[in-house]
């Protein structure tokens, strides 16, 4: 490697990122080459000063709001599906009810279904 | 692993991370919090393939990349950058004016310096570049966590480091 393309690989030598072979190479330049040395030293004040100078810590109250999502409990079934449910249930009974009880109604209301079956089942079968 | 180990190993991370992608303290919160609620609800389809943090960095670059997406949140992106009168998008708050003993001046000046150049970078540069420093990230894993190759994180980390060392030199010596 030329001088050049060991102090662009000076970064990756300094974070021991770079392949064995590359790195003995650098290693040795760096007995004879004053300047690549004093590069080497700079990336290690640059690290050392991003570690000193730029560590953050997360904010308590939104580590405390994501703990509080994490426990809650969900829900076995969503809401919608139990609504949906008990709506289905609800139309039932009232046809068993309206069976029961008002025999009549029942019949008309099932003779109007019939009816409104049979138009939409002629009307495609029309097209 | 729990949600509560997630949290407590990872939250500050992720923060640190949102922090630089974002460029300010308010965003990094919604990001990283976001974020780790979205992991905590994945863990348990966390196969444990690869590094837990590298998953959960992965999360926060996506929701960072998602909402660089959204509308509403690109309006009130560009009404901010309307109203700043810097354009600087300073992370931190500046240092508190009182008087203080020299040591602490020092530190504080040396501190904005920082803060100051990482602010003149690029989001993913300085994601990357912290990602690298405080948290020891491979390059491997960099370039897993942004989808980009080890190539790239190479050469950008080189360029980033001597931008960083040029920005530094003058900053320091204004002081």
């Amino acid at each position: 490697m030329t001088h050049d393309e060991i102090k662009e690989s000076l970064s990756a030598y300094f974070d021991g990122q770079l392949g064995p072979e590359k790195a003995v190479e650098i290693t040795a330049h760096l007995q004879s080459c004053k300047d690549c040395r004093a590069a080497l030293d700079e990336l290690g004040a640059l690290s050392a000063g991003v570690r000193d100078n730029l560590k953050v810590k997360a904010p308590d109250a939104m580590k405390a709001r994501v703990l509080e999502r994490a426990q809650e409990k969900r829900p076995l079934f969503p809401t919608v599906v139990v609504v949906a449910f008990a709506a289905i249930i609800l139309v039932l009974m009232a046809g068993v009810a309206a069976k029961k009880y008002m025999p009549a109604l029942f019949s008309n209301i099932q003779g109007m279904i019939n009816g409104a079956a049979s138009t939409l089942g002629s009307s495609s079968g029309n097209k | 692993m729990s949600p509560e180990e997630l949290i407590k190993r990872y939250s500050d991370m992720a923060y640190a991370l949102a922090l630089r992608l974002t460029g300010n303290a308010a965003e990094a919160e919604d990001l990283a919090e976001d974020a780790l609620i979205r992991a905590v609800k994945g863990l348990p389809g966390f196969r444990g393939n690869s590094d837990a943090g590298v998953w959960v960095y992965r999360i926060v670059v996506n929701c960072w990349k998602n909402q660089l997406r959204s509308p509403r949140l690109a309006f009130w992106r560009r009404l901010r950058g309307f109203y700043s009168t810097d354009g600087e998008e300073l992370a931190v708050d500046p240092p508190d004016p009182a008087p203080e003993p020299e040591p602490q001046l020092e530190a504080l000046a040396r501190t904005e310096a920082f803060e100051k150049a990482m602010a003149s970078l690029e989001p993913q540069d300085r994601a990357i570049l912290i990602l690298r420093e405080l948290d020891g990230r491979s390059y491997a894993e960099i370039a897993e966590i942004f989808s980009i190759p080890d190539g790239t994180v190479r050469s950008r980390l080189s360029r980033v480091r001597e931008k960083m060392r040029v920005l530094l030199r003058g900053l320091l010596e204004e002081k």
